[in-house]
C-alpha cells in the first residue's frame, strides 16, 4: 500500500505533471505526421530521459504513448492517412464518416472510447500483472525462448504483407541483432573488422532509419506534394458522444477493448494488429456489417478502443518477462534500461513504485488527452498540410540529432541512413518494417535464451520438458499454419482466384463469386501471400 | 510486368545477400573453449539459411508471375494494388538525400553541428523541390539548426560537436 501512496505522491509533483502534459502534446502532434510511428515518437524522447529520474521518464513516455494512439486518428479521419500504423484501421470508416459530414462525431468517439478503453485496460492489466509476476518464477530460459518464438510467429501472421515477405523482414531484423560481440563467447560476429559495428546496431538508430527515414525517402521519390487541405473544410471540432450514443456503442467498445488487451499482451502484436482485429470482429458481431468500410461509427470505435487498450497490454509482457509486445514497448523497455531498471522479477521486488507510477500515469494521461485532443486538432492538421519539404526537413533535423544523441556517435547517423534505404525498399515493395523491428528487439533475447536452454539440456527432448514451453510452441505452430489452412477453405479459394484472374471476364466472374462471401476489406486477405 | 521484374531483381539481391551471409557466418571464429553447444556461428547460419529458403521462394514466385504475365495480356489485378503505384516516380531524389546524409556525417564534426545541420536541412529543402522560396528555406534551416542545438545541446546537455567558430 505504501508503494502505491509513494507512487502517487511522486506523480503529483508539478514538474512531473508538466511532463505528462508535454508528453501528451508531443504524442498527439507528432503522430499526425506520416512516418512518425509510435515507436519513433517514443525513441526521439530517449535522449530527454537521460536527464530525468526514472519516474519522470516513465510519466513522459506513458503520456506520449497514449497521446500517439489518439493523435494518429486525426489525420486518419480527416485526410485518410493514418498518423501511425496503429490508426490504419481507423481510416477505413473514419474518413468515410468525415466525407459524410460526421468528422467531428468520429473524432469525438475516437477520443472518448480511446479513453474508456485504456482506463479499463489499465485496471485489467493491473489485476493480471500480479499473478503473472508470480507465474514468472516458473519461467526459465526455455520458457522465455518459447514465448519469444510465439511472438515472432504472431508477427509473421499479422505481417499484413504476405508471410514470405513478413518472414524475410523478420529474419532481417534477427540478423541485424546478431551483429556485434557475441555475449556468450566474446567473438566479434559479422563486424567485418569495423570497430563501430562491434557495438552492434542500436535499436534507436535502426528504428529511426527504418520508419522515419524510410518514409522520408518514399516521400522524396514521389512528385506530388501532400494535398493542401482546405482549412475551411476542416473547420470542425470534436463532438463528444452523448450518453445515449455511448450506450449504443458499448458492445463495440467492449469488443475493441477486449481485443486490444489480448493482442497487447501477446508478445509480437501491437497497435496495428489490435485495431484491425477489433475492426474485423466488430463487423462480425455488428447488426449493420455492410456499413463497415463505408462509414460505420462502430468501425472507428472498435479500432480506436483497441489501439488504446493495447498500450497497457503491451506493457505487461515487457515488464514481467522483458519480452516487448511491439516496437513501442521495446523503446519503453529501452528507456527503463537506461535508468538501470531491468524488467522481470527485479522490477517487482525493488522498483514496484515505477510500476504503479506507470499505471497511474496511463490513467491520468487520459483526461489530459481528452482536453488537449480537442484543442490540438487544428494545429495537427496545419502541420500535416505544410509543404512536405518543410515537414520532412524538420523531421530529418530532429531524427538525425536524436540518433546522434542516443549513442554520441556519427556512425549511428550512417546506420540511420543505411536503415533508411532498407525502410524505403520495404515500403516500396510491400515488406514489413514492423516485423524487422521486432526481430531486432527480440533477437538477442531469443538467441541468448536458446543457448542458455541448450546448455542446460541433454538432447532435443528437453524442448518439450516444460508444459509452459510446449504450450507456447504449440500456439506458435498454430499461429503459423492457421492462415495456410485457411487458404484451403473454398471461399478463400474463390477469392484468390479473383486475385489471380488475368482476363477481364475472369475477373468479373470471380469477383461476382467472391462478393457473395466477403464484403469490403477483411483482414484475412492479409494472410495470403501476395508475392 | 515491369513491377514484377523489379521485384525479381529484389529477390535476386536478397538471395545473393543470403548466400553472402552464409559465407560470412561460416567465417566466424569458434573458440576452443566450448561455452554452449550452439556456439557463436550456428545461430546466424541458421538465420541466413532460413533467409535463403524464403528468398528462393520469393524468387520462384516472381519468375512464375513473370512467365504468366508474358503469356496473357497484363490486366491490373487486385494483388498489384498492394504496391504503391506512385512510389516509383523518382529514384534520384531519395539517393540525393542519402548522399546528403553521408556528406553530413563526414563534415559535421569538422564544421560544427549548427552549420552542418543548417546546410543539411537546406539541401533537403532543395531536393524536395523548393526553388522560388529558397531564401525562406535557408532561414528556416538555420533557425531549426540553432533551435535543435539549444534544445539538445543546452537543455538536454548532449555534447554536440562545435566547429572552429565556437558553436
Amino acid at each position: 500500500m505504501s508503494d502505491i501512496a509513494y507512487a502517487l505522491s511522486e506523480l503529483i509533483q508539478p514538474f512531473t505533471l508538466l511532463l505528462l502534459v508535454i508528453g501528451a502534446i508531443w504524442g498527439i502532434i507528432s503522430s499526425a505526421i506520416p512516418g512518425m510511428s509510435t515507436a519513433v515518437g517514443l525513441a526521439l524522447l530517449l535522449p530527454l530521459t537521460f536527464t530525468l529520474t526514472p519516474i519522470e521518464s516513465v510519466v513522459l513516455l506513458a503520456a506520449t504513448w497514449s497521446g500517439m494512439e489518439y493523435g494518429g486518428a486525426i489525420p486518419a479521419i480527416l485526410i485518410n492517412t493514418p498518423g501511425s500504423p496503429a490508426s490504419a484501421a481507423t481510416t477505413l470508416d473514419g474518413h468515410a464518416l468525415f466525407k459524410q459530414g460526421q468528422g467531428g462525431k468520429a473524432l469525438g468517439a475516437a477520443l472518448v472510447w480511446g479513453l474508456i478503453a485504456q482506463f479499463v485496460s489499465v485496471i485489467v492489466c493491473t489485476i493480471l500483472i500480479i499473478p503473472l509476476s508470480r507465474a514468472l518464477l516458473q519461467f526459465g530460459p526455455l520458457e522465455i525462448f518459447a514465448v519469444a518464438i510465439f511472438g515472432l510467429t504472431i508477427v509473421t501472421s499479422f505481417g499484413g504483407s504476405g508471410m514470405v515477405k513478413a518472414g524475410l523482414s523478420l529474419l532481417f531484423g534477427l540478423l541485424v541483432a546478431t551483429v556485434g560481440f557475441d555475449p556468450f563467447s566474446g567473438t566479434a560476429r559479422l563486424t567485418f573488422g569495423s570497430f563501430d559495428l562491434e557495438e552492434g546496431f542500436g535499436i534507436v538508430p535502426v528504428l529511426i532509419g527504418l520508419f522515419a527515414i524510410g518514409e522520408l525517402l518514399i516521400q522524396a521519390s514521389r512528385r506530388t506534394n501532400v494535398a493542401r487541405i482546405d482549412m475551411k473544410k476542416v473547420n470542425l471540432s470534436a463532438k463528444l458522444p452523448s450518453l445515449k450514443e455511448l450506450n449504443a456503442m458499448k458492445k463495440t467498445g467492449a469488443i475493441g477493448t477486449a481485443i486490444g488487451i489480448v493482442v497487447g499482451i501477446m508478445p509480437g502484436a501491437g497497435g496495428m494488429a489490435a485495431s484491425y482485429a477489433a475492426w474485423n470482429e466488430a463487423r462480425r458481431w455488428s447488426k449493420e456489417p455492410e456499413k463497415f468500410g463505408k462509414g460505420s461509427m462502430e468501425g472507428v470505435v472498435a479500432s480506436e478502443s483497441a489501439n488504446n487498450a493495447n498500450i497497457p497490454g503491451s506493457i505487461v509482457p515487457m515488464l514481467t518477462f522483458g519480452v516487448p509486445g511491439d516496437a513501442a514497448a521495446a523503446v519503453f523497455m529501452g528507456a527503463l534500461l537506461i535508468q538501470g531498471i531491468r524488467p522481470g522479477s527485479e522490477l517487482f521486488s525493488q522498483n514496484v513504485d515505477i510500476l504503479w507510477t506507470l499505471l497511474f500515469a496511463l490513467i491520468l494521461a487520459n483526461p489530459v488527452i481528452l482536453g488537449l485532443g480537442m484543442a490540438l486538432i487544428k494545429p495537427a492538421i496545419r502541420l500535416v498540410s505544410l509543404p512536405k519539404a518543410y515537414v520532412q526537413a524538420g523531421i530529418l533535423g530532429l531524427v538525425v540529432t536524436g540518433a546522434y544523441a542516443a549513442g554520441n556517435s556519427g556512425f549511428d547517423i550512417l546506420i540511420v541512413a543505411g536503415m533508411g534505404v532498407v525502410g524505403w525498399a520495404m515500403l516500396r515493395f510491400g515488406f514489413s518494417a514492423g516485423a524487422a523491428t521486432l526481430g531486432l528487439v527480440l533477437g538477442e533475447l531469443l538467441e541468448s535464451n536458446l543457448r542458455r536452454a541448450l546448455t542446460l539440456s541433454d538432447g532435443l527432448g528437453f524442448f518439450f520438458s516444460s508444459p509452459i514451453a510446449t504450450t507456447m510452441f504449440a500456439l506458435a505452430l498454430l499461429t503459423l499454419f492457421a492462415p495456410l489452412l485457411g487458404r484451403l477453405l473454398p471461399r478463400n479459394r474463390r477469392r484468390r482466384a479473383a486475385q489471380r484472374a488475368t482476363t477481364a471476364e475472369e475477373i468479373i466472374e470471380a469477383q461476382e463469386e467472391a462478393s457473395e462471401e466477403a464484403p469490403a476489406r477483411t483482414v484475412e486477405s492479409d494472410a495470403e501471400p501476395k508475392a | 510486368m515491369w513491377e514484377t521484374m523489379r521485384e525479381l531483381g529484389l529477390a535476386v539481391v536478397l538471395t545473393a545477400f543470403a548466400v553472402f551471409g552464409l559465407f560470412a557466418s561460416a567465417a566466424i571464429k569458434v573458440g576452443v573453449a566450448v561455452v554452449d553447444p550452439l556456439g557463436p556461428a550456428r545461430y546466424p547460419q541458421l538465420l541466413f539459411a532460413l533467409f535463403l529458403a524464403l528468398s528462393l521462394v520469393y524468387l520462384i514466385r516472381q519468375v512464375i508471375k513473370l512467365v504468366r504475365e508474358r503469356r496473357a495480356p497484363a490486366v491490373e489485378t487486385a494483388a498489384d494494388a498492394e504496391i504503391d503505384p506512385e512510389a516509383s516516380v523518382s529514384i534520384a531524389r531519395p539517393i540525393a538525400v542519402v548522399a546528403a546524409l553521408v556528406g553530413y556525417v563526414l563534415v559535421f564534426e569538422i564544421i560544427g553541428y549548427v552549420v552542418a545541420t543548417a546546410l543539411l536541412l537546406f539541401v533537403v529543402h532543395i531536393i524536395f523541390g523548393i526553388r522560388k522560396k529558397w531564401w525562406l528555406a535557408a532561414i528556416v534551416s538555420l533557425v531549426a539548426a540553432v533551435f535543435l542545438k539549444l534544445f539538445f545541446g543546452e537543455l538536454l546537455l548532449v555534447p554536440l560537436p562545435t566547429g572552429p567558430w565556437l558553436f
